[in-house]
């Protein structure tokens, strides 16, 4: 796990966590640039689904153990957990 | 002549624009009635409202309203002596010359050349019938007097109003032009057309006719106040048609009267299914979604709206019903039912261009929705997420966000450290009303990127956390147990933050279900070399009392959160424009605290982290009155009928420019989000500042529509 590459909310969501293959964590990924047709396909093995192309952010339903290898490639900017809001009235 | 007042003149002049006053008395016989007619010169602001009041010899004021050649009529034995004339300039007193009687008949005489009984008219239906006699469609078309509901064809035909009428009991009520709601009472509605009006006023069973404005718009208030009714006036034909308004929210009630035949379709995001596909614009730019279930047609009941927000707000930006006209009511709309997570109201904006381009027509979303949980400076991943999809839209793609509601609530605290110094921070754990304490407490704080800050935090009476700092290699995130709350602190890498700046989150969770009350302490100690600026937003669950600051740290700007502060999105601040309403039971609700014809106290001020301006344009959002989802439960107190509630909030002053910017779009499909920004920049006014002048509570200022 790259913890440069995750931001605190992911980070806390994820402490004391074992790294299991449920898909817990929606989260945002930012990359460094689109993807190509490799990356595409690495995430997709990881459980990313239906990436957008040409974007350099998207979102994905994942597990902590894609979460963690997804921080390790080096076209990754950031990863983000992905929170609830709330309605305004 | 006995009994009658005198006809005079008057003239005057207010702010070096010439007004004639012409002051013609109503006297005791029926038949005659004097008018009031000002020819006005265009006002920059405000439609020009007057009062006479007429005072006796006796000293008793006798008080005509005046609008347009409309008033309430009086009677009086007495010459006029003296008019006091009230605009906003200020009070002017004009003396008057008394004329002939004979000159009396005549002016009579030209008034009573047609049959409509005019001492049986309210003032406001006697003005658009005196306009309609005037100068027929034209003039009624170009009149200003907000008589509602008014329904003006755009090709041949006569105009048709809704009316009150006072009756007997039994009157027969069977007139060509003329439908009335219900065979007897005393009091009925109907709906008639202006040329009926002279058969219907000579009827001796009737006894007065009033222009509907009290069964008008239930959002009138608001309406009136933004000169939507007299935008509405002069552009009959924009109503939004031909423009999709997206609602991200709480789902919607699609068998609700207000929306009837105009909801395209409904993204639920909630149910399981198989997602959307966009397979029509040329590079499928919108990708697709694999969860939840779109539903068209039929099958849109199949989506229900038990919160009841959505469907408020949907109706505020394109309701249509005689009842209650949202702003767009020519509009259709695609809602998307969401789980409120960022990423799938991402995934919606995506859905609704998508679906706009599939149908080749301009879109605006509307996302009356926020969270404190990010750096207030739009570089969080929804702000990010909005950027890009705003890099593959094409012209005719907006979106609207409501501004937040915490103007006054104490969720915003600031300190400074300086370095290789140890300060504290103090807020305060506090029971609600009830008596409660939250669970649970959320705290996110950013500093500057080029120090480094370790940070403890101390319970009330009891013993702080060891500190935690920023490391690169090991998680950033400490665990410790004091009593019975876990401490959960985290420090990320700034290699993790978009904006360069080091993040901090704090969570108390208690483990009893009520943390501490009293006193807690964030021990933030700056080991760095660079004086440390921290801004740090508190959360808590909704139905508790937030966690406050202690005074010295408390601030009361930057809560505008996310999707708010993108720089991309309009962002709503809301007006208030009434503080009162009678619910179902006709309980005259009391006045909450707002003061009212002015910013709301609740609306959450920019600036935005990185000093841009936000808001962007202030609308109305309390009390709005608005579509019931009929599978909600509101507050009994909050219902207005079963169709009806009333609701608050930047929530609804978004709908209210997400319906403007529909109607902007009608009338030009290629308007940038930019472009529509401008334009509301330029007519929004803040009461006594120049124009285009920003604040952090109102952004450009309310939108006068009338100016658009």
């Amino acid at each position: 796990m790259n913890f440069q590459k995750i931001d605190a909310s992911l980070s806390a969501a994820l402490h004391g966590k074992h790294f299991t293959d449920e898909p817990d964590f929606i989260v945002f990924i930012q990359t460094t640039k689109p993807l190509d047709d490799e990356q595409r396909e690495e995430l997709e093995k990881l459980g990313v689904m239906d990436i957008p192309v040409k974007s350099e952010i998207f979102s994905a339903q994942i597990s902590a153990r894609a979460v963690a290898e997804i921080s390790e490639k080096p076209w990754v900017r950031f990863i983000s957990l992905s929170e609830h809001l709330r309605l305004l009235d | 002549m006995q009994g009658i007042m005198e006809l005079c003149t008057a003239e005057y002049t207010a702010n070096q624009v010439g007004k004639t006053v012409y002051v013609i008395a109503y006297g005791k016989h029926p038949h005659n009635r004097y008018e009031v007619e000002l020819e006005n010169t265009p006002s920059p602001v405000f439609v020009p409202r007057f009062q006479l009041t007429h005072k006796l010899l006796t000293g008793k004021l006798i008080e005509l309203e005046t609008k347009f050649a409309v008033f309430k009529s009086f009677s009086s034995d007495q010459q006029i002596g003296m008019v006091t004339v009230s605009d906003a300039d200020g009070e002017h007193q004009i003396g008057v010359e008394q004329t002939p009687d004979f000159q009396i008949e005549a002016e009579i005489k030209k008034l009573l050349k047609k049959e409509i009984r005019y001492d049986k008219l309210s003032a406001n239906l006697a003005s658009i019938a005196h306009d309609y006699e005037k100068g027929g469609l034209t003039t009624v078309k170009a009149s200003l007097v907000p008589v509602t509901p008014l329904s003006i064809p755009s090709v041949g035909g006569t105009p048709e109003a809704i009316i009150f009428i006072r009756c007997k009991e039994d009157a027969e009520i069977n007139l060509n032009g003329v439908q009335v709601n219900s065979p007897q009472g005393e009091i009925r509605t109907a709906k008639i057309s202006l040329d009926a009006l002279e058969t219907l006023s000579q009827d001796e069973n009737i006894f007065q006719l009033d222009a509907a404005v009290k069964y008008s718009f239930l959002n009138d208030i608001a309406a009136e106040k933004t000169q939507l009714k007299n935008f509405r006036l002069q552009h009959p034909d924009l109503n939004g048609e031909g423009v999709i308004i997206g609602v991200i929210d709480s789902g919607i009630d699609s068998l609700h009267p207000s929306f009837a035949g105009r909801i395209l379709s409904i993204w639920d995001q909630e149910i399981q299914g198989l997602g959307w596909q966009d397979e029509n614009s040329p590079d499928k730019r919108w990708g697709k979604k694999s969860y939840g279930q779109v539903l068209t047609g039929e099958f849109l009941k199949v989506s229900i709206d038990k919160v009841g927000h959505g469907t408020h707000v949907a109706a505020i930006a394109a309701g249509d019903d005689e009842e209650f006209q949202g702003v767009a009511p020519g509009a259709d709309l695609i809602i998307v039912k969401t789980s409120l997570n960022q990423a799938h109201i991402a995934d919606g904006i995506e859905y609704i261009f998508s679906e706009a381009d599939r149908l080749g027509r301009p879109a605006v979303v509307n996302l009356s929705i926020g969270s404190h949980l990010n750096a207030h400076d739009g570089t969080d991943f929804l702000s990010a997420r909005i950027k890009d999809i705003y890099k593959r839209v094409t012209d005719g793609k907006i979106i609207v966000a409501a501004a937040g509601n915490e103007g006054n609530n104490n969720i915003r605290g600031a300190i400074v450290i300086p370095p290789k110094q140890t300060v504290e921070l103090e807020f305060a754990i506090l029971q609600n009303s009830a008596g409660f304490v939250p669970p649970w407490a959320l705290f996110s704080g950013w500093y500057q990127g080029n120090t480094t800050c370790e940070i403890s935090v101390r319970p009330p009476k009891g013993i702080a956390t060891p500190y935690k700092g920023v490391s690169d290699t090991e998680s950033p995130t400490q665990v410790s147990i004091v009593g019975n709350v876990i401490i959960t602190i985290t420090t990320p890498s700034v290699s993790a933050s978009p904006n360069g700046d080091r993040e901090i989150q704090i969570k108390l969770e208690s483990v009893s279900k009520e943390l501490p009350k009293g006193k807690w302490e964030i021990i933030i100690r700056n080991t760095g070399e660079n004086e440390a600026s921290l801004d740090i937003w508190s959360m808590v669950d909704e139905r508790f009392k937030d966690a406050e600051f202690f005074p010295a740290f408390k601030r009361d700007d930057m809560k505008i959160g996310s999707p708010g502060c993108t720089g991309e999105v309009i962002t709503v601040a809301a007006y208030t424009t009434r503080n009162r309403w009678i619910d179902a039971k006709n309980n005259d609700r009391p006045k909450n605290p707002f003061n009212v014809d002015t910013i709301w106290e609740g609306s959450s001020p920019g600036p935005l982290r990185n000093g841009s301006l936000k808001p962007d344009i202030a609308a109305p959002g309390v009390m709005i009155i608005s579509a019931l989802s009929s599978l909600s439960t509101p507050s009994e107190d909050t219902l207005i009928n079963q169709k009806f509630v009333v609701k608050a909030g930047t929530s609804m002053a978004c709908p209210f420019i997400a319906g403007l910017c529909a109607l902007l779009l009608q009338r030009d499909q290629t308007l940038t989000a930019d472009a529509i920004k401008t334009i509301l920049r330029k007519n929004g006014q803040i009461p006594e500042k120049d124009p285009e002048t920003h604040d952090i509570k109102w952004g450009y200022g309310l939108v006068d529509v009338a100016k658009l």
